[in-house]
């Protein structure tokens, strides 16, 4: 084998998975011979190097192949094909709660993790102080490991895996147990190691972790790796990605034709948006106007119209707008009168600035005769879904309903 | 040519279990404790009752087979010891190879969670079932012992054999445990199936058979199985006191290396799959 000196070197690394239906496939397969299973490939000719002093992170959608790469690079799971080559002291945390046990106290349980993890009982015990101390669990420590919170074994185990100075760390998502402050201890922590020259690779979803603790990091998608490169710029290709997989709830769209067979008084010809680009895509805070030509057989004085913006994601209403509550840039009500005459109309709902944050809409127009009730029933016209568009914010952002520009300054007093 | 090459892969694998047992005997010791421990964890008297289960069964077999039953060796044996002190050679040691290998197929399913979690030397979980039902024969014996001294009104010289009988066995169940317990990640029923066998397995030894009690016929299926080997033994020792059949001592000295080597084989084999079939 070639030695590359690497703290971690992976090359052309496959994992197949074995699939088989049932236990009884498995034992005639290997009885009988022929394939009575299904291949799975979890990782596809993945290659790569971390360095010594990197903080690489590992994003991707759930199934991807993070975790198996973590289990491979760990030593937990052989690889199917390719090599995996690991230079130094290895401490992983794959999981939480990896050999502890609840009827044991926080300090048999650390003895016995650290006894797991290849320390001797003398190092561990030497570090015992430092560990219980590290999780502020100074009071619960001869309690049953079962009496403690989920933050408080996270933070133990935190505590345990990061008490040696390991060469090379590996972590899956288990920072995202625990609170705030632990949390930046942990990565406070994690920092000190990596001054020593030591190596952390990690899995995160989160991507405000992943900008502020990495200065490295790769995306997987699909069992490949589509892309190594600086933090900031596989966040954003995360974002991007998991906005396009976003599961959206069902949505039927209006249909036009079908609505205009009906030949009610008043029918919803067209609408349309302006400032989307040609992927019907608006960036957060632009303008945007939306218009509907409406066909009337009479004339209706003063009509109640209404716009509805629906997050895809969830169905939730995020703003409702009527021309007769409108408000304008003071954010005071103005109502604005509206007469539909016979014939073909357009009205324009103009938004100056749409600071929803990023996501899937959809829209609902509605009108009403000034003088029925508000109801669904009675409306002239109510059309579900007429326009879908998504608002998308180019550079980092938290997953947030709505985007507020702001001012920010700062006072000193010496 | 090729004969050497083996002897030295063949080496190269005991260094590498030497090792891991040095480097790992900490959490082998752990482990086995734990295992010896665990399951009276919370218990009012707690570990005790890991001393009290066995001296309670040889009571309880000696209540039965001595003062219940009065079983007595039929006249035409010309055998001059008691019964029950027969039947508790080939039992009690029997009872502390059952406790044994009826833990063998859980030995990496019952780890899966660390298996799966951690980088480690696999072998680390049958060494420490190992220790711990050392622990059980140290136990168990230690009573068969006492009964044994009682019976026959002193320690004899054959005790001295006892050493060899114990590491040839305690070697022969490692190497069963070997070649079970990775069988048994793939396949779950290996559990059932060997706790059926386990289930019969006293009858098919010569445990309970007073000699002369049964047709040579019959006795000569016993040579089939592995553990009458064993079973002789450890009656030759607690209670004739003599080697009866030197053959018997022979195949028993070579049954547990040959085993024990072909079980570490089996599972240097299957080693990598462990993980994958957990």
């Amino acid at each position: 084998m070639k030695m590359s000196g690497s703290p971690i070197t992976v090359n052309n690394l496959s994992k197949i998975f074995r699939l088989y239906p049932s236990a009884k496939s498995m034992f005639l397969e290997s009885l009988l011979g022929g394939k009575r299973h299904q291949e799975k490939v979890a990782l596809d000719d993945v290659n790569f190097t971390v360095e010594k002093g990197d903080i690489m992170g590992v994003a991707g959608p759930n199934g991807a192949g993070k975790s198996t790469l973590l289990k491979i690079v760990a030593g937990v799971m052989p690889p199917s094909k390719g090599s995996v080559e690991v230079n130094g002291r290895v401490s992983a945390i794959l999981e939480l709660g990896t050999g502890f046990r609840d009827e044991y106290t926080g300090r048999e349980n650390v003895l016995m993790g650290g006894l797991y993890l290849g320390y001797k009982r003398r190092e561990i015990l030497k570090r015992m102080g430092w560990i219980i101390e590290f999780s502020e669990l100074e009071d619960s420590i001869d309690w049953p490991f079962g009496t403690y919170s989920t933050g408080m074994k996270a933070r133990l185990m935190f505590s345990l895996a990061i008490s040696a100075n390991p060469e090379v760390l590996i972590v899956d998502e288990a920072l995202a147990v625990g609170d705030t402050s632990f949390a930046t201890k942990c990565f406070e922590r994690i920092n000190q190691i990596c001054m020593y020259g030591a190596t952390v690779f990690f899995v995160t979803h989160s991507m405000g972790y992943l900008t502020r603790s990495c200065n490295k990091a790769m995306f997987i998608d699909e069992g490949r790796l589509v892309k190594i490169g600086d933090p900031t710029t596989i966040a954003q290709m995360y974002d991007r990605i998991m906005l396009e997989r976003n599961p959206e709830i069902a949505v039927d769209p209006y249909d036009f034709e079908e609505q205009l067979k009906l030949d009610k008084d008043v029918a919803l010809l067209e609408c349309s948006v302006a400032g989307l680009d040609s992927a019907n895509t608006i960036l957060v805070g632009q303008r945007i106007v939306f218009s509907f030509k409406v066909r009337s057989k009479v004339h209706i004085k003063n009509v109640f119209a209404f716009v509805q913006l629906v997050d895809t994601a969830d169905g939730s209403t995020i703003a409702s707008l009527h021309n007769r509550h409108a408000l304008n840039e003071h954010y005071q009500e103005t109502p604005i009168a509206l007469d539909v005459e016979a014939g073909i109309s357009t009205i324009n709902v103009e938004v100056p600035y749409l600071n929803a944050s990023r996501g899937k809409f959809a829209l609902n127009f509605g009108m009403a005769a000034a003088d029925s009730s508000y109801s669904y029933d009675n409306m002239l016209v109510f059309a579900r879904n007429c326009i879908r568009f998504k608002v998308v914010r180019p550079d980092l952002f938290q997953n947030v309903s709505i985007e507020l520009p702001t001012n920010w300054s700062i006072e000193s007093k010496v | 040519m090729i004969w050497r090459v083996n002897i030295n892969r063949f080496l190269e694998s005991y260094r590498e279990l030497h090792w891991i047992i040095v480097r790992q005997g900490e959490l082998i010791k752990a482990l086995a404790g734990r295992m010896v421990f665990e399951k009276h964890a919370g218990q009012a008297l707690g570990p005790i009752w890991a001393f009290f289960h066995p001296a309670f069964l040889i009571v309880f077999y000696l209540a039965i087979f001595k003062f219940i039953f009065k079983v007595k060796f039929p006249e035409s044996a010309g055998v001059q010891i008691d019964y029950t002190l027969y039947l508790l050679s080939g039992l009690v040691p029997w009872l502390a190879m059952l406790n044994h290998l009826n833990l063998a197929p859980t030995t990496f399913t019952n780890h899966a969670g660390i298996i799966k979690q951690i980088h480690l030397p696999l072998e680390v979980f049958p060494f420490a079932l190992g220790i711990s039902s050392l622990f059980y024969f140290g136990v168990f014996l230690a009573c068969l012992l006492l009964y044994s001294m009682y019976s026959t009104g002193g320690i004899g010289l054959s005790i001295l054999c006892l050493p060899v009988v114990l590491l040839s066995n305690w070697l022969f169940l490692m190497g069963v445990t070997f070649v079970i317990a990775p069988i048994s990640t793939y396949f779950r029923d290996v559990k059932e199936i060997v706790q059926t066998i386990l289930l019969v397995n006293m009858y098919l030894t010569p445990i309970i058979y007073p000699p002369g009690f049964l047709p040579d016929y019959i006795l000569n299926f016993f040579y089939f199985n592995p553990f009458s080997y064993y079973i002789w033994a450890y009656q030759d020792v607690f209670a004739f006191g003599v080697v009866r059949e030197p053959v018997v001592w022979i195949v028993m000295c070579l049954l547990g290396p040959v085993m024990f080597v072909i079980g570490y084989r089996v599972l240097s084999v299957v080693r990598n799959a462990i993980a994958d079939s957990l």
